[in-house]
């Protein structure tokens, strides 16, 4: 799955853009500021429905204009389609092959994406809230229902939530949460049911990928860790729904006098050992980095599982935070026939890739086109080819 | 220049109606300007009469002209069903369909903690002793399927269902005359749960 063209209008510092994309890898290049990002920005807008830099929608429209539009067209193995999405600063307008989707919820998914941010390098000791995307970003993508409960189950959160804080006297209080908690156990048992199978898909992908990096000598270990036990997660997804609404009923006390909801979803965190040790505490800094990155890749694997052909792999900046090791195995796990769109301040941080590339230059808002392999221009001087050229 | 004091003052008043904002506004007051005076008193004529005429009905809290309603006083209706809307528009919604035969009872809103609207704020009590009264066998509860219709429906659900009285929920999923193609995955989920037999 590749996208062939993007055109982009009114977003951030993009006033009007159209731009021919290659199936393979490409570096944007260029200064802090110039909208290297922005451009990745774009890209998983289109598959995510949202921005991964800010869940307000009027960031990414251009300051002072009415109506920000990205547009692009996808090519996946089943035939190419045009891909639309505008916001007017009210709402947000989804098209496919030109007809308009009534829910952004149907319009999620069809682009495939795996987003590499240098925040994920603080997957194994940042927040929490760092490896709940992790979960999000994947499933929403691949699962509208996962996307419309974990949605549905922030919403029931935030009335619940403002429902402890208020002033209501005990008995409503109680008879409301009894009202209340039915619907977040429905949606949160969902929400856990899929986040326990993704770790359980991706943790033999993640554990090999890290024995590789480790060179055979370190295993690493992956556990969900949720209010409802792992026993529960063998039956279905109702038997979880079950456990949670009994959890919920046992810790409604403890809400009340702490005032919020103390379990569920959104309390959710990714254990990671590393020979049987939390790495949170047990590992150095660059363990850290490698687990980090297997899951990344593992991710990206499993995606590649459930759309039967690779996602498209954006690479914001990540690359220039690692050593040459593990950039070079950040690549080398990365399918090779995946479209990768990387952004970087130097060039030089690439000596270490033996991949074909096209670059462009990016210079406030514009982008400068492709002048293929960078390294063989400089080397020989001779007009470059473009990707295609050299596939033909 | 400013408007005219009587201009700037329509202005001002249509602004305050729903979706409609300083353009449309001004658009508005100067159409009114061009109207002939006769229209323009009738639809003054009118608003008044909305504020002036119009009162909710003392047994279902629906909007009427008189005390009980159209509905309430209708010595056909089916007694044993009241149906339970969040607004005065729905009971038209569910009237065009001219199958319902019940009663109906408005509960003028929902229950949202956030906007701060609780059980009280609602006809809820107002309910519960139309239940102790009537011969009512069944509470079908049709308020949105949002958050906090939802919430608001299994709140009404648990108050109820102590008393014996059967509490339903209104079903939803494929719109009738929609195309399975073309529903996403979530209606079709649901759609799916509230199957039945044929």
């Amino acid at each position: 799955m590749y996208v062939l063209h993007l055109e982009l209008v009114h977003f951030r510092n993009y006033r009007a853009l159209s731009l021919d994309l290659h199936p393979g890898t490409t570096v944007f290049v260029g200064d802090n500021g110039q909208g290297k990002t922005n451009l990745l920005e774009a890209v998983a807008v289109l598959a995510l429905g949202k921005s991964f830099r800010t869940p307000r929608d009027d960031e990414w429209r251009m300051w002072g204009e009415d109506r920000s539009l990205i547009r692009a067209e996808v090519v996946t193995a089943r035939g190419s389609t045009e891909l639309e999405l505008s916001y007017d600063g009210r709402t947000k307008t989804a098209k496919a092959g030109g007809v308009t989707l009534e829910r952004l919820q149907a319009f999620v998914g069809r682009l495939g994406v795996v987003l590499f941010v240098p925040e994920d390098l603080a997957l194994i000791g940042g927040a929490p809230k760092l490896r709940r995307r992790f979960f999000d970003l994947e499933l929403a993508q691949r699962k509208p229902r996962y996307l419309y409960h974990l949605s549905r189950y922030n919403k029931i959160l935030l009335q619940r939530n403002r429902l402890l804080k208020d002033e209501t006297d005990a008995a409503t209080k109680a008879s409301l949460l009894e009202a209340y908690d039915p619907l977040l156990a429905e949606s949160g048992a969902y929400v856990m049911h899929e986040r326990a199978r993704f770790v359980e898909r991706i943790a033999p992908h993640a554990e090999a990928i890290y024995g590789a990096l480790s060179g055979g000598r370190e295993r690493l270990g992956l556990r969900y860790v949720t209010a409802v036990e792992p026993e529960a997660f063998a039956g279905g997804v109702e038997d979880v729904e079950a456990v949670f609404r009994r959890k919920l009923a046992e810790s409604r006390e403890r809400d009340i006098i702490r005032r919020q909801s103390l379990i569920g979803v959104h309390r959710d965190d990714l254990l990671i050992t590393i020979d049987g040790r939390p790495a949170e505490t047990h590992a150095s800094q660059g363990q850290r980095r490698s687990a980090a990155l297997a899951l990344k890749l593992a991710e990206a694997a499993v995606a590649r599982e459930d759309l039967g052909e690779p996602p498209v792999v954006l690479l914001d900046d990540v690359l220039s935070e690692l050593d040459p090791r593990r950039q070079a195995a950040l690549l080398e796990h990365l399918d090779p026939r995946a479209q990768t769109l990387i952004t970087t301040a130097a060039l030089e941080t690439f000596s270490s890739i033996r991949r074909r590339l096209a670059v462009y230059a990016i210079k406030g808002g514009a982008v400068v086109p492709p002048s293929a392999d960078f390294r063989r221009t400089s080397a020989d001087g001779r007009r470059p080819k473009t990707h295609d050229e050299e596939n033909r | 220049m400013h408007y005219p004091e009587p201009l700037a003052k329509l202005i001002d008043g249509f602004q305050k109606l729903p979706g409609i904002g300083p353009k449309t506004a001004t658009r508005l007051a100067f159409f009114t300007l061009k109207m002939k005076e006769d229209d323009v008193r009738a639809l003054a004529e009118a608003l008044l009469s909305v504020r002036r005429d119009l009162s909710t009905c003392s047994i279902c809290h629906n909007v009427t002209d008189r005390d009980p309603c159209a509905v309430c006083g209708d010595p056909t209706r089916d007694r044993r069903q009241i149906c339970v809307v969040e607004e005065p528009k729905d009971v038209i919604a569910l009237e065009r369909m001219k199958e319902y035969r019940g009663l109906y009872h408005v509960l003028n809103g929902v229950i949202s903690p956030l906007d701060g609207v609780g059980p009280e704020a609602l006809t809820i009590k107002s309910l519960l002793d139309r239940l102790k009264d009537e011969s009512v066998e069944e509470v079908i509860i049709a308020t949105n399927p949002s958050i906090e219709g939802e919430a608001t429906a299994v709140y009404l659900s648990r108050l109820i269902k102590p008393s014996g009285i059967r509490v339903t929920r209104i079903a939803y999923g494929i719109p009738v005359g929609g195309d399975l193609e073309y529903a996403d995955e979530v209606t079709l989920a649901k759609a799916l749960e509230g199957r039945r037999d044929v």
